[in-house]
């Protein structure tokens, strides 16, 4: 059988890439040093397949069809499209996992949860940031799951809370033994495009990183929805990280480094959650 | 409030790899394959970012500054100057 061996979580601004080469060393710094150690305990984990959460921006989806939640089934996927992620991410393709992605489509449909489909998904910078910044070697089959966290209305938190409960029995009830990892991407606070542009918002971070050490769901559902009211739109992220969060069992993480970065835009937080059996 | 679908799908559009060129260069004709209200076009062609600020999706936004040459800092800068007095697109 399948088994969910890790779940993580890690910031994905675009700016990561775009301004690697001109950012502020003690910046680039940082990024090396806490995506590396996210990417070491993921390489530690031997994953045969990372099944990984953001926002599509505005790159598989319009309004004329704005998806809640897409898995992706296909036997590959196309890497990110975006002109400043070529430098540093060359990917034309990248692998798939076919059946475990049909496998969690299915499980998901059977049990109260309605997503969208794709064989074929454009994997942007949300998905390939992190990916890249880990340092992944060989990059294992991804099975990516977009959530529209861009345009209103969106999955509530405590949705996204059962979306990760329902993750983890739908992997723990395939049948082939493979070892899988969960990644949540984007957050923590940040503004784009709004009047608040550039705004981060470190007391919401901090608030969000307590409720992911302890709190219950119910507190954490109901703490999140009143906090993203109040935040920039860039918070709205943190439904990924709620389906990592729940996915691991909802039992407190650590985190593995979070700094507020400016030249990034972005509060940025890399996390590993307790694995709760 | 409703942002405008046909302004979000214009700045969806730009972000093809010809956007920039298409924006700089042939303004006019890429405004004639959407069917833009008269203001909203107007708007377009005199650089009047408060005016689409509240028809626009924030993300589309972001980007379509960049098509316009604006960088980070000259974005915050516009964006920031924008008194819209109307509910925050929020998290």
């Amino acid at each position: 059988m399948a088994k969910l061996v890790g779940s993580f979580a890690a910031g994905h601004a675009p700016n990561i890439a775009r301004s690697w080469d001109t950012m502020k060393p003690e910046s680039r710094g940082w990024l090396t040093q806490h995506y590396h150690e996210m990417g070491r305990r993921l390489s530690a984990l031997e994953p045969d397949v990372l099944v990984i959460h953001s926002t599509d921006h505005w790159v598989n989806f319009f309004l004329d069809n704005m998806p809640a939640f897409c898995v992706g089934i296909g036997e590959e996927h196309e890497g990110p499209p975006e002109p400043f992620m070529k430098p540093v991410f060359p990917h034309e393709t990248l692998p798939g996992h076919a059946s475990l992605g049909r496998h969690i489509l299915d499980y998901a449909l059977n049990n109260n949860f309605d997503p969208s489909y794709s064989r074929r998904l454009k994997l942007d910078h949300g998905m390939c940031v992190p990916i890249w910044c880990t340092g992944l070697d060989p990059i294992p089959p991804i099975i990516p799951v977009y959530m529209n966290l861009v345009e209103k209305p969106f999955p509530t938190p405590q949705r996204c809370l059962a979306w990760g409960h329902m993750l983890r029995e739908s992997i723990e009830s395939y049948p082939d033994d493979l070892r899988v990892v969960v990644m949540g991407t984007g957050g923590l606070s940040h503004s784009i495009g709004e009047t608040t542009m550039g705004w981060i918002d470190e007391p919401f971070d901090m608030a969000c990183i307590e409720l992911f050490k302890s709190a219950s769901d119910d507190k954490f559902a109901t703490d999140l929805e009143t906090m993203l009211e109040r935040t920039g739109n860039g918070g709205a992220e943190l439904r990924a990280w709620a389906v990592a969060h729940a996915v691991a069992g909802s039992q407190g993480f650590d985190l593995i480094g979070y700094a507020p970065m400016p030249d990034m835009l972005i509060g940025c937080g890399v996390a590993e959650w307790h694995m709760v059996a | 409030m409703q942002t405008d679908y046909w302004l979000n799908k214009l700045m969806f559009d730009l972000q093809g790899p010809d956007g920039k060129e298409l924006w700089s260069e042939h303004r006019e004709t890429t405004l004639d394959k959407y069917p833009l209200s008269l203001e909203i076009r107007e708007a377009l062609l005199r650089d009047d970012y408060e005016y689409l600020y509240p028809l626009t999706n924030p993300y589309l936004m972001r980007f379509f500054l960049l098509i316009c040459g604006h960088d980070d800092e000259a974005s915050i800068k516009i964006l920031s100057s924008i008194g819209v007095n109307r509910e925050k697109t929020n998290g």
